[in-house]
C-alpha cells in the first residue's frame, strides 16, 4: 500500500522542509504536538515535544545522535494516555523498543502518529557535541555518509558500535517514513505506510507518487555491509567471552552502577530488583561469603546482575547500544548483550519489534514444544 | 487430632480414592472423619497405578483441598495423606453397627500389624533379617517380599506389618529391631465409636486369574498376566524398573496382546455386567507399551465392544489407533496356547478377512474385570442390606449414592463399577448427602480453629532455636552424635539456643518442649526429627500453642539424612550433612516473616444456571443446607429435557415424575428464587463474591445477583441429522421422537412388523459429533423393549458399532439378545444404506459374521442421533471465562480428579454441560457440584492459606505478565485503582507469577527470592568456590 | 584429577513429584549420590533463573531441576513454563562455557525413585567427565 511523496526541498534546506511538514500537521490540526529531535538553546540535541508551530525551526529529525532511546520518552508520554494526537519521530531501534513496551503495557499507540526516519547511525553524545562545534551538520553528515565516505567524518570520531552492526537502517511498523537513503538530504521522500499515514496524507492534501528508484539498491548495500560487520562482531565476541572467567574480564570495569539498565529501553521495571531489598544483604551475609570463599569482590554479584539481566531482557533487546553509551567505564555492553540476544531470540524465533501480535517469549508457553530440553519421552 | 466420640464424626469405610475423596470433602467442610480400610494401607487399586489416562501419568494430588491447605498434607498422595479432621485407620474392619441415622454405634476391629508404626523408624533391618520370602501381592507375585514387609513400598511413614500366614515367629526381626517396635504376640483390638453417618466405599477387587476356572484356558504361562500386573511391570517402582519384560525369562517383550472382558460380560459365570474400565485401561496400557517399548513394539487388543463411552474416550481411542498403530480386533478369543519357543499363540476369527487367523505374542495381558469383594456380603449383612445378584450393594432408583438404610451412603465402585472421575464425583456426592443429613439434625461443621495469639516478633532480630530429637539412642545411626552436632551449630550465626530433647514425639518429650518454648528468647524454631511427613503438622501445632507463628517454624528430617547416608556405607560425615541441612533452614527462617491467614468473606448464595433435573437437584441440595439459591432457566418452565422429552428409563423409572418431584421440592424450599426466561449477560468478581447480571426476556429487565459460587447445569438436547433419509419420510424417526410417540400412544405397535434402529448416527465420526454420546445404546434398548412390550411379534434390528452398555446396563443388552432382538455390527466404512421406496424406507446392510447382505423394509427406521451440548455454553464460557472443548462441552479442571470443577475457583458444573450421561449419573454430579460449592458457602468467611502470592505495589510496573501466566486466574488488574490484586483463596502459591515478574513485585510469601538464595548459599557453603561472587 | 573430584549438584525439586521420588530413593535405600544438594520447591515453575545462575556462580558444578511430567503438574502447567525458562537460561550458560550437561531439567514421577537415583548418578558421572565448575578451576579474583 506504500505511497511516496517527494518533499520538495531546495539544496541544504532539509530541516526547513521537514519543519514545514510538521508545521502543516499542527496547523491542519492533524496532531496537537510533535515529538522530534531538536536543537537546544545553547547546544546539543534532545527529543522535544513541540506544540507551537513557531518553535519547529529548531527541529532536526535526522541529527545523528540519540541522547535517550525515545521508546522510554514516548512511554512516559502515553503510559497514561493524554487522549490528544501526537506525532513522534523515531528511528528503528526506538520504534522496535516502543512496540515491546506496548506489549508490556508500559505505553500505548492510540494517540500517536509514528514517523520513522532512515538511520545511518548515531554518535555518542560527547562526540556529537564536538562535531557540532566543528560545524558538522546533519546535512553534511548525510551527504558524506550517503556519498559513501563512511561514518568516521572527523578524525577518530565514528558512530556508535551498535549502529555499525544494526540491520535496521529503515524503520518498520510506523505510519509514515522519512526516507533519505537512496536519494540524499536534498531529496527527502515521505512514505505513507499505514491507514493512519494515509489519513494524514489526505489531511495535508499531499499528492502521492513513486519513490526514489535507487532506494532499494542503496538499502541493500547498507544492510549487507552492516550484516557482515555484525556477524564479524558476533564471532569475535562469542570467542571473547566463551567462559565465565572471560565474561568477568569483559565486565572488569563494572562498578554496579546499573546505568546500563537505566538506559535500556526495554528494562521497564519501576525499580530494578538489584536495588531492592532482595539484594540489600545484612552484613553477616557478606561475612559468611568471606568465610566461605576467603575473599569477596565488592561491590558483589556483578556477574549475577548482568547474567540475570540477560535472562530478563535479552529476548527483547533491540540492539540500540544505549547500555554502552551509558556505561561510565566504557564496557562494550551493546556487543555483549546483542550477541546473547541473538542466541536467545533465535531459540524462540522471536524478533522484538517485528509485530505487535507476537507474544513475548516469557509470557507464553505451549504443550508440545522444546521437547529437546529434557529429551525425555514417556 | 480427634476427640473421642465427637458428635459430628462420620465413618467412611474403605480408603480407596472414592472413600478418600468423600473423607476429604467432609473434612474440608469442617466435619471430623474416621477413615478405615480393611487392607493394611490406603489408596485402594490406585496405589498400584502409576499411570492414568489421559495424561498417562498420575495426578492424584489434585484431589487435595484447594482451600484450607493449611489443614491437609501438601505432598504426593500416593506417599501418604494427612488432614487435621481425618483419622485414618488402616487394617480395620467394621464388626457391628447399631443405632440409626444421626447416632450409629460402630464396633471396629483393628487387626494387629505386629509393628508399632509410631515407633518404627523404617530403617528396615527387620526386613533384611526376616528369613521368609513369599510372593509380593503389590507386584502381583512378580516380585517377592518378606514375612515382615511394607505393603506399599512408596508409603511414608513406613507402614510395616507382619504377615502372620507367612511368619513362623522365628523372632529374628524382633532381635534386630533397634526400637522394639515389633510384637509378634500382638492381638487384634476392638474399638467402639459413635458416628452420625456412614459412607461405604469398600470398592471392588479385580477378577483373579489364579483362582477362577474360566481363566484356565488362557493362563497357560507366566507371560499371561492381568492388566493390573502389567501396570506393575510398567511402573518405575515396579518389577523391572519400568522396562517391559516377560516374567518367564525376563526377556524384553516386543509383541503384546490384550484380551478384553476377562471375568466380565459372562452370564454363565454369573457376571452379567461390564466392568466399564477395562477398555480404556487396555488402550492406555497399549500406549504406554509403545512409549516404553520403543519403535518395534507391536500391540493388539482383542475385544467384543470397544466401550469408549466416557468424555473424550473415543477421541483417545482414535489417537491410540492412528498415532500408535495399536491394532484393535473385534472377536472373542477362545484361548491361548503356549508354543515350544515360549511364545503365546492366539487363534481368532478375524472379521476383516472373514477367516480364522493366528498370531504369536511374547506376552498376553488379560483385561480382568472389576469384581466384588467377599467381605461385601458381611458388610451388607451388618447393615441389614441384601446384596444384588452381582454381589454389590443395590442403590435406590435415581439415587446412586443412597441406600435403603437411612444415614448410610455409598460411593465408588461398590455402588456400580466406576472409573476414577465417577468415583471422585460419587465421593463428593456421598459427602454431600451426609452433610445434608447432618444439617437436618442440626449438627454443624466445626468452626476453623481461630488463629492462636502470637508473640509479635517482627521487630526482633531473628534468633533461631534448634531442637534435635533423640528418641531411643539406637534409632540414631552410629556416628550421628547429637551433642557434637549441637555444639557445631550453636556457633552458627542467628542460632540462639540448641536443645537435644528425648522423644519429642512422646508425652515426656512434649513437656520438655513446652518448658523450653515457655522461656526461650528465640523467635524462630527448627525441629530436627524423623518423618516430617508425619510430624510437621504436629510440631507446628505445638509451636502455635506456644505462640510461634507456623511460618517461623521449620521441621526437617534428621533421620532421613541419617537413613540416606546409611546406604552409602558409612562414608559420610553426618555432622556436616546435618549441619548443612540445619544451616539451610536457619537461612530460610532468617528471612522469613510471620505470615497470617486471611479471612475471605463469602457471600453465602449460589447461582445455578439451568432449570433441568440437574440444576434443580443442585439448587435443592444447597437450599436444604440453608444456602440462598438463585436458579436460572432460559425457557419459560423448569424440568428441562427429562421433564419434557423423557418418559421412561430402561429400568422402568419415571424421569418426568422425577422432574415434577424436584419442582415441587423447589416450591417448598423457602430460600430458592427461580428466574424463568432469564439469561446471564455479564459477571464480575471471583470466588466468594461474584456479582452477576441476568436479563429477563419477558419483562426485558436486568437484575444484579450477589453470590459466592456458580453451578452450570446447561444440559443439552438430542442432535439432528440429514443422513438415512431423515426428514424425507414419516417412517424415519429419531429415538427421542419414537419415545414421545410410544408414550403418547401415537404408535400402533400392533402394526409394527419390522423396526430397524441405527446407532451412532452423525456420531463418532470426523467432521460430525466426534464423541460418543454414552446414552444412545441404552435408549435404543429401552424403546425396543417398549415396542416388544406392546407387540412381542415385532422384529427389531439394532445396527450398532459398539454397544455401550457399560456396568450393570449390560444385563439389558443380554436380555434384549435373549428376547431375539437382532444386533448387527456395522463398520463406519460400510454404513447401512437407506432407500425410500414408495414412502417406506428400505435398509441394506451386511452381516459381519455371515458376511451376507441383508435387506429390510421396516415400518419404522429409528435413528440414534446422539446428544449435543447446549448452544448457550459458548456465551456462558465467554462471560465466565471458562474453556469449552471442540465439541462444545465445558472442560473440567482435571478430567479425573476434579471432574465437576473449573480451574477458576468457585465455579462448578454438572450433567450434560460436562458430557452426555444418564440421569442417575448426572444426579451424582449435581450433588458433587453442590457439595463442592457448599464447602465454600457453608461459612461466612473462609480462612485462606498463609502461603499465598502478594503484590508489592510500589515495585509493580503493571505489565500484567503475572496475570497472563497465573493458572488459577487468581490475579486481576483493577483498572479503577490501577493496581494488581490477588484473590487469596484462588491463589495456590505455585510461584509462577513470582518467576514471571522480573523485580519480585510479585512474590510468594514464605518462598521469597532472598530466602531461596540464602538457602543456595547454605547448601554450597561447604564447597569453597572461587573468591568471586561474580 | 577427576578421580578425586566429587561434583556438587544443586537440585531444585518439585515438592509433588521429584522431591517425593528423591525421598523414596532415600528411604527405600536406593540412595542417590551425596553430591546432590536438594532444595525443595513447590513447583519446577517456581525455580527462578536467578537461582540457577547463583548456584553456578557460587561454584556448583551442576544444577538439576526436577519437575512433573507434562500433564501432571499439580499446578496445571508450571512445569511447561519451567521448560521455557530452562531453554532460555541454557542458551546463556552455553555461551559462557557452562556446558549443557551441567544444567538439567528432567521429568521424574513421584513413584520413580529409581529414575531419580539413576539420573543423579548419570549427571554425577557426566560432571566427573566435565570436571569442576570452570570458576573453581581458574581461581580468579575479581
Amino acid at each position: 500500500m506504500a505511497e511516496f511523496s517527494k518533499l520538495s526541498c531546495k539544496k541544504g534546506a532539509l530541516n526547513e522542509s521537514l519543519a514545514g511538514l510538521f508545521k502543516d500537521m499542527l496547523e491542519k490540526g492533524v496532531v496537537d504536538a510533535v515529538l522530534v529531535p531538536s536543537h537546544q538553546p545553547v547546544k546539543g540535541i534532545m527529543q522535544t515535544l513541540i506544540a507551537d508551530p513557531a518553535k519547529l525551526d529548531s527541529a532536526d529529525p535526522f541529527a545523528p545522535v540519540v541522547p535517550v532511546n525515545s521508546a522510554k520518552l514516548v512511554s512516559s508520554l502515553t503510559n497514561v494516555p493524554s487522549g490528544r494526537p501526537v506525532a513522534v519521530v523515531m528511528r528503528s531501534c526506538e520504534v522496535r523498543a516502543f512496540l515491546e513496551l506496548i506489549k508490556l503495557k508500559q505505553a500505548s499507540v492510540e494517540d500517536l502518529v509514528l514517523i520513522g526516519i532512515d538511520c545511518l547511525g548515531r554518535y555518542e553524545n560527547t562526540d556529537y557535541l564536538k562535531l557540532e562545534q566543528d560545524g558538522v551538520t546533519t546535512q553534511s553528515f548525510l551527504e558524506a555518509v550517503l556519498s559513501g565516505k563512511g561514518t568516521e567524518i572527523s578524525k577518530g570520531i565514528d558512530v556508535a558500535p551498535a549502529c555499525k552492526i544494526c540491520e535496521y537502517p529503515e524503520p518498520d511498523n510506523v505510519d509514515i517514513k522519512l526516507c533519505v537513503i537512496g536519494s540524499g538530504p536534498d531529496e527527502v521522500y515521505v512514505e505513507w505506510v499505514s491507514e493512519k499515514g494515509k489519513y494524514v496524507l489526505d489531511k495535508l492534501g499531499i499528492e502521492a507518487g513513486d519513490g526514489h528508484s535507487g532506494r532499494d539498491e542503496a538499502l541493500k548495500q547498507i544492510m549487507s555491509e552492516r550484516i557482515s560487520e555484525r556477524d564479524k562482531v558476533f564471532t569475535e565476541l562469542y570467542e571473547q567471552v566463551n567462559t565465565l572467567e572471560k565474561l568477568q574480564e569483559h565486565l572488569a570495569g563494572c562498578i554496579n552502577c546499573y546505568n546500563c539498565r537505566v538506559a535500556c529501553p526495554v528494562c521497564y521495571c519501576k525499580e530494578c530488583v538489584f536495588v531492592t531489598d532482595t539484594f540489600r544483604h545484612p552484613g553477616d551475609q557478606y561475612m559468611s561469603w568471606g568465610d566461605n570463599r576467603g575473599a569477596v569482590k565488592m561491590p558483589a554479584e556483578t556477574l549475577l546482575y548482568h547474567m540475570t539481566r540477560m535472562t530478563h531482557m535479552s529476548t527483547l533487546c533491540v540492539g540500540c547500544g544505549q547500555c554502552t553509551s551509558a556505561c561510565p567505564n566504557d564496557i562494550p555492553l551493546a556487543e555483549l548483550f546483542r550477541s546473547i540476544a541473538n542466541r536467545t531470540q533465535a531459540r524462540f524465533d522471536y524478533h522484538p519489534g517485528r509485530s505487535l501480535d507476537e507474544p513475548q517469549p516469557l509470557a507464553v508457553f505451549y504443550d508440545d514444544e522444546l521437547v529437546d530440553v529434557t529429551g525425555q519421552v514417556k | 487430632m480427634i476427640e473421642e466420640n465427637t458428635l459430628d464424626t462420620v465413618l467412611v469405610v474403605g480408603a480407596g480414592i472414592a472413600g478418600i475423596k468423600s473423607a476429604l470433602e467432609l473434612a474440608e467442610t469442617g466435619y471430623k472423619v474416621l477413615l478405615t480400610d480393611a487392607s493394611p494401607q490406603i489408596g485402594g487399586i490406585l496405589a498400584k497405578l502409576d499411570h492414568q489416562f489421559p495424561t498417562d501419568h498420575c495426578g492424584m494430588c489434585r484431589m487435595l483441598p484447594l482451600v484450607g491447605r493449611e489443614y491437609a498434607s501438601q505432598h504426593c498422595m500416593r506417599k501418604s495423606l494427612f488432614h487435621d479432621n481425618i483419622e485414618i485407620l488402616p487394617f480395620t474392619e467394621v464388626k457391628s453397627v447399631q443405632g440409626d441415622a444421626g447416632a450409629y454405634k460402630v464396633e471396629l476391629l483393628k487387626r494387629a500389624r505386629h509393628v508399632d508404626t509410631d515407633v518404627c523408624n523404617g530403617l528396615g533391618k527387620c526386613i533384611e533379617a526376616c528369613p521368609i520370602e513369599v510372593p509380593d501381592e503389590f507386584n502381583h507375585g512378580l516380585t517377592r517380599r518378606k514375612a515382615i514387609y511394607q505393603p506399599v513400598p512408596h508409603n511414608v511413614p513406613h507402614m510395616l506389618l507382619v504377615d502372620m500366614q507367612a511368619c513362623d515367629k522365628c523372632g529374628e526381626c524382633v532381635k534386630v529391631c533397634p526400637v522394639d517396635a515389633i510384637d509378634l504376640e500382638a492381638q487384634d483390638e476392638t474399638e467402639h465409636v459413635e458416628v452420625t453417618a456412614i459412607i461405604l466405599a469398600a470398592g471392588v477387587t479385580l477378577y483373579n486369574l489364579a483362582t477362577q476356572d474360566d481363566a484356565k484356558a488362557y493362563t497357560v504361562s507366566e507371560d499371561v498376566v492381568s492388566s493390573l500386573a502389567f501396570e506393575r511391570i510398567l511402573s518405575g517402582s515396579g518389577t523391572y524398573d519400568g522396562a517391559i519384560r516377560r516374567p518367564s525369562d525376563g526377556k524384553p517383550a516386543r509383541r503384546i496382546a490384550w484380551i478384553q472382558c476377562m471375568g466380565s460380560r459372562n452370564r454363565r459365570q454369573g457376571r452379567d455386567y461390564c466392568s466399564s474400565i477395562c477398555c480404556m485401561f487396555a488402550l492406555k496400557e497399549a500406549v504406554l507399551a509403545h512409549e516404553k517399548g520403543g519403535p518395534d513394539m507391536e500391540t493388539t487388543i482383542f475385544y467384543m465392544d470397544m466401550r469408549t463411552f466416557g468424555k473424550d474416550f473415543y477421541q483417545y481411542r482414535e489417537k491410540v489407533e492412528e498415532e500408535y498403530g495399536v491394532r484393535l480386533v473385534r472377536c472373542r478369543v477362545q484361548g491361548v496356547l503356549r508354543e515350544a519357543d515360549g511364545t503365546l499363540l492366539i487363534r481368532y476369527f478375524d472379521p476383516a478377512s472373514g477367516e480364522f487367523s493366528e498370531d504369536n505374542y511374547d506376552m498376553v495381558v488379560m483385561s480382568t474385570g472389576q469384581a466384588p469383594f467377599e467381605d461385601h456380603r458381611k458388610l451388607a449383612g451388618l447393615l441389614g442390606l441384601e446384596l444384588s445378584p452381582s454381589g454389590l450393594l443395590p442403590t435406590m432408583d435415581f439415587e446412586k449414592v443412597k441406600l435403603a438404610k437411612p444415614g448410610v451412603f455409598i460411593c465408588g465402585s461398590l455402588m456400580g463399577l466406576t472409573d476414577i472421575s465417577e468415583a471422585i464425583a460419587s465421593g463428593s456426592a456421598a459427602a454431600g448427602e451426609v452433610s445434608k443429613l447432618l444439617t437436618s439434625i442440626n449438627v454443624s461443621p466445626h468452626e476453623e480453629e481461630k488463629p492462636m495469639p502470637e508473640r509479635p516478633v517482627d521487630r526482633e532480630r531473628p534468633l533461631v532455636l534448634v531442637l534435635l530429637c533423640r528418641c531411643k539412642d539406637e534409632k540414631v545411626p552410629e556416628g550421628l552424635d547429637l551433642e557434637s552436632l549441637g555444639s557445631t551449630i550453636e556457633g552458627l550465626n542467628v542460632v540462639g539456643e540448641v536443645h537435644v530433647v528425648d522423644s519429642l514425639c512422646r508425652e515426656e518429650g512434649q513437656q520438655a518442649l513446652e518448658e523450653i518454648l515457655g522461656q526461650t528468647k528465640c523467635n524462630r524454631l527448627i525441629f530436627g526429627v524423623c518423618l516430617p511427613y508425619v510430624y510437621r503438622q504436629k510440631f507446628r501445632r505445638l509451636a502455635r500453642a506456644a505462640g510461634f507463628n507456623s511460618s517461623l517454624v521449620e521441621v526437617f528430617d534428621l533421620l532421613g539424612i541419617a537413613r540416606q547416608g546409611l546406604a552409602e556405607a558409612g562414608s559420610i560425615d553426618w555432622v556436616s550433612l546435618a549441619t548443612e541441612e540445619i544451616l539451610a533452614n536457619v537461612e530460610k527462617l532468617k528471612f522469613a516473616e510471620a505470615l497470617h491467614v486471611d479471612n475471605l468473606p463469602i457471600h453465602q448464595a449460589a447461582l445455578v444456571v439451568g432449570g433441568g433435573v440437574v440444576g434443580m437437584r443442585a439448587a435443592l441440595s444447597l437450599a436444604e443446607r440453608g444456602v440462598e439459591v438463585h436458579l436460572m432457566e432460559k425457557s419459560g418452565q423448569l424440568g428441562g429435557h427429562a421433564g419434557s422429552e423423557l418418559h421412561y428409563t430402561v429400568d422402568g423409572l419415571d424421569p418426568a415424575g422425577l422432574a415434577a418431584e424436584l419442582k415441587q421440592g423447589l416450591e417448598e424450599q423457602g430460600n430458592i428464587t427461580v428466574h424463568l426466561n432469564s439469561e446471564v449477560v455479564g459477571t464480575k468478581g471471583a470466588l466468594g463474591c461474584f456479582s452477576t447480571n441476568i436479563r429477563n426476556g419477558d419483562r426485558d429487565e436486568s437484575i444484579a445477583l450477589q453470590h459466592g459460587a456458580v453451578i452450570l447445569a446447561t444440559g443439552g438436547q438430542e442432535g439432528t441429522t440429514s443422513e438415512y433419509g431423515y426428514g424425507k419420510c414419516e417412517h424415519i424417526l429419531r429415538q427421542v421422537e419414537l419415545e414421545k410417540r410410544l408414550a403418547a400412544g401415537e404408535i400402533d405397535a400392533g402394526a409394527l412388523e419390522n423396526v430397524v434402529m441405527i446407532q451412532c448416527v452423525g456420531s463418532r465420526e470426523k467432521g460430525a459429533r466426534e464423541y460418543c454420546s454414552r446414552i444412545c445404546c441404552v435408549a435404543a434398548l429401552k424403546n425396543a423393549f417398549k415396542i416388544r412390550e406392546k407387540n412381542p411379534e415385532t422384529q427389531i434390528y439394532i445396527l450398532y458399532r459398539d454397544m455401550m452398555t457399560y456396568g450393570f446396563l449390560e444385563q439389558y443388552y443380554t436380555k434384549a439378545r435373549g428376547e431375539g432382538i437382532v444386533f448387527v455390527n456395522y463398520d463406519p466404512g460400510q454404513k447401512p444404506e437407506v432407500e425410500i421406496v414408495d414412502g417406506k424406507p428400505t435398509v441394506r446392510f451386511t452381516d459381519p459374521v455371515l458376511r451376507m447382505p441383508f435387506e429390510v423394509a421396516p415400518d419404522l427406521l429409528v435413528l440414534a442421533t446422539g446428544i449435543e451440548p447446549n448452544a448457550s455454553n459458548e456465551q456462558l464460557a465467554q462471560i465466565f471465562g471458562l474453556p469449552l472443548n471442540k465439541d462444545g462441552f465445558f472442560i473440567e479442571a482435571d478430567s479425573k480428579w476434579r471432574p465437576v470443577e473449573f480451574k477458576k475457583l468457585g465455579i462448578f458444573f454438572a450433567g450434560t454441560a460436562h458430557s452426555p450421561q444418564p440421569l442417575n449419573e448426572a444426579i451424582v454430579q449435581a450433588e458433587a457440584a453442590a457439595q463442592k460449592a457448599y464447602a465454600y458457602l457453608s461459612r461466612r468467611e473462609i480462612q485462606t492459606a498463609r502461603v499465598v502470592s502478594k503484590v508489592h505495589d510500589a515495585l509493580c510496573a503493571r505489565c500484567q505478565v503475572c496475570i497472563e501466566v497465573c493458572p488459577y486466574d487468581a490475579r486481576v488488574f483493577n483498572s479503577t485503582e490501577n493496581c494488581i490484586t490477588v484473590n487469596v483463596a484462588a491463589c495456590q502459591a505455585c510461584g509462577i507469577c513470582a518467576v514471571a515478574c522480573p523485580n519480585n513485585a510479585a512474590e510468594v510469601l514464605g518462598w521469597n527470592e532472598k530466602q531461596t538464595m540464602a538457602v543456595i548459599d547454605a547448601k554450597l557453603r561447604g564447597i569453597r568456590p572461587p573468591a568471586t561472587v561474580g | 584429577m577427576s578421580d578425586e573430584f566429587e561434583p556438587t549438584i544443586v537440585a531444585f525439586l518439585c515438592n509433588w513429584c521429584t522431591f517425593t521420588a528423591a525421598d523414596l530413593a532415600g528411604s527405600s535405600r536406593l540412595s542417590y549420590p551425596q553430591n546432590v544438594k536438594i532444595i525443595r520447591m513447590m513447583c519446577s515453575g517456581m525455580v527462578d533463573p536467578i537461582y540457577v545462575l547463583k548456584a553456578f556462580l557460587d561454584g556448583a558444578d551442576g544444577v538439576f531441576i526436577g519437575g512433573c511430567w507434562p500433564g501432571d503438574c499439580h499446578y496445571i502447567n508450571g512445569n511447561l513454563k519451567a521448560r521455557r525458562r530452562v531453554a532460555l537460561v541454557t542458551e546463556i550458560l552455553k555461551q559462557f562455557g557452562i556446558e549443557e550437561d551441567r544444567f538439567w531439567l528432567r521429568w521424574v514421577a513421584a513413584s520413580d525413585g529409581v529414575m531419580f537415583r539413576e539420573l543423579s548418578k548419570e549427571m554425577t558421572e557426566k560432571l566427573k567427565e566435565l570436571g569442576p565448575n570452570p570458576l573453581k578451576v581458574n581461581k580468579m579474583i575479581a
